[in-house]
């Protein structure tokens, strides 16, 4: 790249059409004068946040951060040295009453999942029976051959369309 | 010390913010610059680069290290173009927010200040007689251009960005060259002669492709 612009470009007008080597090393001198186009000032930014929007990125975890780590042990720390003081400072609780409590909460949470199965479990049979009275008309071999054509057309649409909205990018293969 | 693009991709893939905003910054002007080349569309080709970082984010686990990080984005960024070139259903790309004269003025022509004034404005108008040539180009040879005088590419480089052989990268950049050459001649009439003489008078062509 010499002093003047024009120069390098009369320098490659010469040797374009004589000198095929040499036009192509003069062009890369015309165009070390030719700057990058550059996109915004924030593009970078731009690209990152729609990166994180789009789920590519996870966000900056402030958990992640060191001051906030430390922040919550001593925290931890703290609640734990007021619980062990709290039980020191306080009379002994009534074992049994809290053993009892705990039964009574895990036997109670077993029923109710129990009557959550027998709900699900009840819509189950329904639709079984449902599946059951719609194969009784189904299965005759007319319906049948309906059903297997509709699938294999279903099969090759969703295959043509594939095939139609694959972009190139798939086929990068670096 | 900088960080190599081996290790903002393994960074990356761990999905580290700062090590993807760091291969943006670091590769946004050229993905930007062929990308505007092609489609001479600021805005538009804003967009198309954007989207060439986000699929390259998306598909870090099938970058080869073995390659340069800078060519795998620039085939990204062909795909991507391609693609968007395909769902617009015509050929023709748009035609030129760039060439009525827009931006110029975006160009990084480095540090004004440090330079002498008069090189500075043969600058500018060298870049913009270039410009307004590389828009008489079909889009496909401004994007071989761009690849190999401005990003300094090899042949074997170009074709593999570009899925073409690599003796239709040497054609098209012949043939490239040779119409740039008229259309700059026009643009500056005392090498017109000249130019003319030895293309045999060839206006640039802006016909359909050729193929090879």
């Amino acid at each position: 790249m010499g002093r003047d612009p024009f120069a390098d470009l009369r320098r490659w007008l010469m040797a374009e059409g004589h000198d095929d080597r040499a036009a192509d090393a003069a062009l890369r001198k015309v165009f070390a004068w030719v700057p990058r186009m550059a996109p915004s000032a924030d593009f970078a930014d731009k690209v990152v946040g729609a990166a994180v929007i789009g789920g590519l990125l996870t966000a900056d975890s402030p958990w992640a951060r060191a001051w906030v780590r430390v922040a919550i042990g001593l925290g931890l720390v703290m609640t734990g040295l007021a619980v062990f003081g709290a039980a020191v400072a306080s009379p002994s609780p009534d074992l049994s009453s809290l053993v009892r409590a705990w039964v009574a909460a895990v036997a109670g949470g077993a029923a109710w999942f129990g009557r959550v199965l027998e709900v699900g479990l009840s819509i189950w049979r329904l639709c079984g029976k449902l599946g059951a009275a719609a194969a009784m008309v189904a299965a005759t071999p007319e319906v049948g051959c309906v059903l297997a054509a509709n699938a294999v057309l279903a099969l090759a649409a969703c295959w043509g369309l594939r095939r139609l909205l694959r972009p190139r990018e798939e086929m990068v293969s670096w | 010390m900088t960080p190599t693009d081996s290790d903002l991709v393994a960074r990356a893939r761990r999905g580290n913010q700062e090590a993807c905003r760091e291969i943006v910054r670091r590769y946004e002007r050229p993905i930007f610059n062929m990308i505007v080349r092609m489609v001479r569309d600021r805005a538009l080709a804003e967009d198309l680069s954007q989207d060439t970082f986000l699929k390259a984010f998306s598909r870090l686990d099938r970058y080869d290290p073995a390659y340069r990080l800078s060519n795998w984005l620039f085939k990204i960024a062909h795909n991507t173009v391609i693609d968007h070139v395909r769902k617009q259903k015509s050929a023709a790309l748009p035609i030129d927010s760039l060439s009525r004269g827009e931006d110029l003025s975006a160009l990084d022509a480095g540090d004004p200040a440090a330079r002498d004034p008069i090189e500075t404005l043969a600058q500018a108008e060298l870049a913009r007689a270039v410009d307004s040539a590389m828009a008489s180009l079909r889009p496909e040879y401004r994007q071989v251009v761009v690849l190999r005088y401005q990003e300094e590419l090899s042949h074997e480089e170009i074709a593999r960005i570009t899925g073409l052989p690599v003796g239709t990268v040497k054609s098209h950049l012949h043939r490239a060259r040779a119409q740039l050459a008229v259309a700059l001649a026009r643009l500056r009439p005392a090498e017109a002669g000249r130019v003319a003489e030895r293309t045999g008078g060839r206006a640039p062509a802006t016909g359909s492709p050729s193929g090879s």
